[in-house]
């Protein structure tokens, strides 16, 4: 046999992804929202997106991604990130510590909610799966998805 | 979930085994579908919860081969969770329809060895013709069976959910929850989990 095909649809894997585990409870590397603490605020050109990361935990630039009740793909102009040999996908950017992204409001819809998804792993190897946020865009209150 | 912490420097690192009350209480349900490895009647149970393009499964998956062989007493189960790239649910998929021919461990084994994160379907797929499994059979299986593979997966993920587990490698053991493992990490964790009254 050539090859053994199985086609793999974005649904299947955006649902896998969303049954990832909400951050909180339980076991013992830190919970993903202490590892890499999320606030949001706008501002005059539109959002403010931080994250703080824990010492020995770090997120990867290339994990982000911005999406609308519509299902339409906002764009997210990401800093220039630490170069890495990471053990889970090889030369990536990273960012360790604090890191800042701004969404303008012209490319924010009017009202709605923003998927906001995430990832980032610690330096002993273990790997979060993707985080989700859900933000409602008129009042900025941010849910776990 | 409740839980004492038990912090044990091993090998020059610290690990971390978190004993889970929860889990003493009531035994990790267990999917009546997940494939099993070493010995089914152990009295240890290790739930392996890993991705094929997770790093430190791939760095841990020879010290925890290891441990089950030598320790002969410890019942492991694998719970495919492809948290990491869309690569990572194709390898859980076929490894999962290949279960239906009794070649899950070989196929698991092929893939786990892959070196990097970044590992394609296209070289999964290469690697499968190393695994000794029928292809023909593995492809038909794969196409058979889809629908019921893919609602184990996310029932894998849902238990991780429930369970409050954050990424991969995780390693339920005994009634204790554990991550970046080594062999002595996996030794002592197992002598905990029977020192605890075992599965």
């Amino acid at each position: 046999m050539a090859g053994l095909r199985i086609l793999l649809g974005a649904t299947i894997w955006a649902g896998l992804a969303l049954a990832a585990p909400a951050p909180a409870r339980a076991a013992q590397p830190v919970p993903a929202d202490t590892a890499f603490r999320f606030s949001i605020q706008r501002d005059a050109g539109g959002l403010a997106l931080r994250w703080a990361a824990l010492p020995g935990h770090y997120l990867y630039r290339d994990r982000f991604e911005a999406v609308t009740d519509a299902g339409l793909a906002v764009a997210l102009t990401t800093p220039p990130g630490e170069r890495k040999n990471d053990p889970n996908f090889g030369d990536v950017e990273i960012y360790r510590g604090a890191v800042s992204i701004a969404v303008p409001a012209a490319d924010l819809p009017p009202r709605g909610a923003l998927r906001l998804t995430y990832q980032g792993c610690a330096e002993n190897g273990f790997c979060y799966a993707p985080v989700t946020k859900k933000i409602d865009l008129r009042t900025l209150a941010v849910t776990e998805e | 979930m409740n839980r004492r912490t038990v912090l044990t420097a091993l090998a020059g690192a610290p690990v971390v085994f978190s004993a889970c009350e929860a889990l003493a209480r009531t035994p990790l349900p267990v999917d009546p579908q997940a494939p099993v490895g070493g010995n089914p009647k152990g009295d240890v149970t290790i739930v392996a919860f890993f991705d094929y393009n997770c790093g430190y499964c791939k760095k841990a998956a020879p010290d925890l081969d290891r441990i089950v062989a030598q320790d002969g007493r410890i019942r492991l189960i694998y719970l495919d969770w492809p948290i990491l790239t869309k690569a990572s649910v194709y390898g859980a998929l076929v490894a999962l329809a290949a279960k239906r021919q009794g070649k899950y461990e070989a196929v698991y084994r092929a893939l786990i060895a892959l070196p990097g994160g970044r590992v394609s379907e296209d070289q999964m797929r290469a690697a499968l013709a190393t695994s000794g499994a029928d292809l023909d059979r593995l492809q038909r299986d794969a196409d058979a069976h889809r629908t019921e593979i893919v609602a184990q997966i996310k029932r894998n993920a849902a238990l991780a959910q429930k369970l409050g587990l954050q990424g991969t490698p995780t390693y339920v053991i005994g009634s204790g929850v554990a991550s970046t493992l080594d062999y002595e990490g996996f030794k002592a964790a197992v002598a905990q989990a029977r020192a605890r009254g075992g599965r």
